[in-house]
């Protein structure tokens, strides 16, 4: 799948596995910070990994500290390669954008509508390309 | 943007690298989500204030900014932080942990914030004004604010909101914009008797129901009871803003925005109405209940069969309040928390001392209850003493994070069957059922 139609919350390009869910996430109390394992019984991604991947959720909720949860994940380098959503609220966006202040080191955010988001799979490979965003299939 | 002569001097670094670092990241982040201008403040609140939400990327943020002599331009207050700054060895913390903690306090007050560390700081002495724009963070607290004040504040990200509070500026976006905070989705509850809503338990388990239904939209609320106390909207706030990420709620003919539908909506009449019944706030309840799977564990403590055993009783999630803690001793006096069994309230120092002088935190001590003051349960060191353990608890937002954070199983009940729980050991009965 081609992805043309697409918002950049945070620039950057990236290849990964993509690690799907239609639940949204509170990174804080969500996530454990060193190894970016989720921990929210609530989630159906309980106990998987999402260091180095493409985080594809629709939103996140919850605490305001998410933010700090990202960019100290960004400091460790146990953040997600990328997120793509529905909608990136200023939760999600902050650490990237103090990462590449702080450490030159960020984490690209794009949005897509949710009839996308809900095609992509675990385990996909999702690629932001500068124009596009390309997904093959597992 | 478009910016003042002060705003583009900061940014230019006319006052230094720390406020112009802070201008640079409000000015991307207002860029990011559409803001023209920045909106002056005179009244903040700060979030990023445990060591476990922004570990030691914030803490080298933080003392860059202390550093080059960052001063906060309004009242300040802040949330708690991860330690009693009284009792911390007595509730087990380690030295090294606790000085984590008071390098990040250290860096904040060199900065002149006022050092409340609560999140409920709208019980603390910083009570905003109706239509005020704020410089908030903290969910509970900025759903409260908006909502129950009609303040005008945003869900501010840990740091932003350090940015926002240092430079005296929001980004114009979100609900300090008027059509914003146009209701979205009309909540109406049906079929419920006068056994519901009469404790903060309930407006828990509702306000998390709306909060997953609606995610980030503004829910409207239609049917409540005329005696909704602002502890229980409190409830309500916060597991709204845990459930899912509400930042403002109206409700009919309470909260100052919606005097009517029709306000609350203003005047638009394309919204969907939800029907809300007591049977969905059961199974709501049902689900945020962990308790049941704690008998897998094969748990027993002092012989007691795992299920219906209570390990630790948690109320003060947001930070209880002077009359929460008077109910509480209201209802424990002459009796005392069972062996084996914990019983924790988390608070603020201010109504701690408040307390004090009114004989409340005399009787809850004589009662076997510990107060902790300036933080909270689940900002502690991550040594998980509790893991594994069952906490029964009136709070929404302890049943939300609680599970992942301190790895605990959980049985939500009222106050009153809070404290059943901790004098008996045992579950409380269901009130609803």
């Amino acid at each position: 799948m081609i992805i043309k139609d697409y918002g950049i919350i945070v620039p950057g390009t990236v290849s990964a596995k993509a690690l799907a869910s239609d639940m949204p996430l509170s990174f804080w109390g969500g996530v454990d910070v060193e190894t970016g394992v989720i921990q929210d019984v609530h989630h159906d991604l309980c106990t998987q990994n999402m260091a180095g991947k493409v985080l594809c959720i629709p939103y996140d909720r919850g605490s305001c500290s998410g933010s700090g949860m990202i960019f100290e994940m960004i400091r460790q380098g146990s953040n997600p390669a990328a997120i793509l959503c529905i909608e990136a609220e200023a939760v999600l966006a902050l650490g990237p954008v103090i990462g590449k202040k702080v450490y030159g080191r960020s984490m690209p955010i794009r949005t897509v509508s949710v009839d996308v988001l809900e095609q992509i799979k675990t385990g996909d490979t999702v690629t932001f390309e500068e124009d596009s965003i390309i997904v093959l299939s597992d | 943007m478009e910016l003042t002569v002060y705003e583009q001097e900061m940014l230019d670094g006319k006052y230094g690298e720390g406020y112009q670092l802070a201008m640079e990241v409000l000015v991307q982040m207002g860029e990011l989500y559409g803001a023209k201008r920045f909106l002056p403040v005179r009244n903040a609140h700060i979030d990023a204030a445990a060591y476990t939400t922004i570990w030691d990327a914030g803490t080298e943020f933080l003392e860059f900014l202390a550093d080059h002599d960052v001063k906060v331009p309004q009242p300040t207050t802040i949330n708690p932080i991860s330690r009693d700054i009284v009792h911390w060895k007595e509730l087990g913390q380690s030295e090294d942990f606790a000085m984590k903690s008071k390098r990040m306090e250290d860096a904040y007050i060199k900065m002149g914030v006022i050092p409340t560390w609560t999140c409920a700081p709208y019980q603390c002495g910083n009570l905003p004004k109706f239509g005020e724009i704020l410089s908030w963070s903290e969910s509970n607290a900025v759903n409260f604010v908006n909502s129950v004040i009609g303040a005008r504040a945003e869900r501010l990200p840990d740091l932003m909101d350090v940015c926002c509070a240092v430079c005296g500026r929001v980004p114009e976006y979100g609900h300090y914009i008027t059509e914003n905070r146009r209701g979205d989705v009309l909540f109406r509850l049906e079929g419920f008797d006068d056994t519901w809503f009469n404790d903060m338990f309930d407006y828990s388990v509702l306000g998390y129901y709306i909060g997953e239904a609606v995610i980030n939209k503004n829910p409207v609320i239609d049917g409540l009871p005329e005696s909704t106390s602002i502890d229980q909207i409190k409830a309500f706030s916060a597991a709204a803003a845990s459930g899912g990420a509400v930042c403002l709620f109206h409700v009919v003919g309470y909260t100052p925005e919606a005097p009517t539908i029709d306000a609350a909506f203003q005047g638009w009449t394309g919204y969907e109405t939800k029907i809300v019944t007591p049977a969905d706030l059961i199974e709501m309840k049902r689900k945020l209940d962990t308790a049941h799977q704690a008998k897998h564990k094969e748990l027993s403590i002092d012989g007691h069969p795992a299920e219906g055993h209570v390990d630790m009783v948690l109320i003060g999630c947001p930070h209880a309040s002077f009359v929460e803690l008077q109910q509480v001793a209201d209802l424990i006096k002459g009796r005392h928390v069972k062996d084996g069994t914990e019983f924790w309230i988390t608070t603020s120092r201010t109504q701690y001392d408040l307390a004090c002088r009114a004989g409340i935190a005399e009787i809850l001590s004589e009662s076997g209850v510990t107060i902790a003051c300036d933080t909270c349960v689940m900002e502690l060191e991550e040594g998980n003493r509790w893991e594994h353990q069952t906490f029964v608890t009136n709070s929404g937002k302890v049943a939300q994070y609680a599970p992942g954070i301190n790895h605990v199983f959980i049985k939500m009940a009222s106050t009153e069957g809070c404290v059943h729980a901790a004098v008996t050991g045992q579950f409380p009965e269901e009130v609803h059922k």
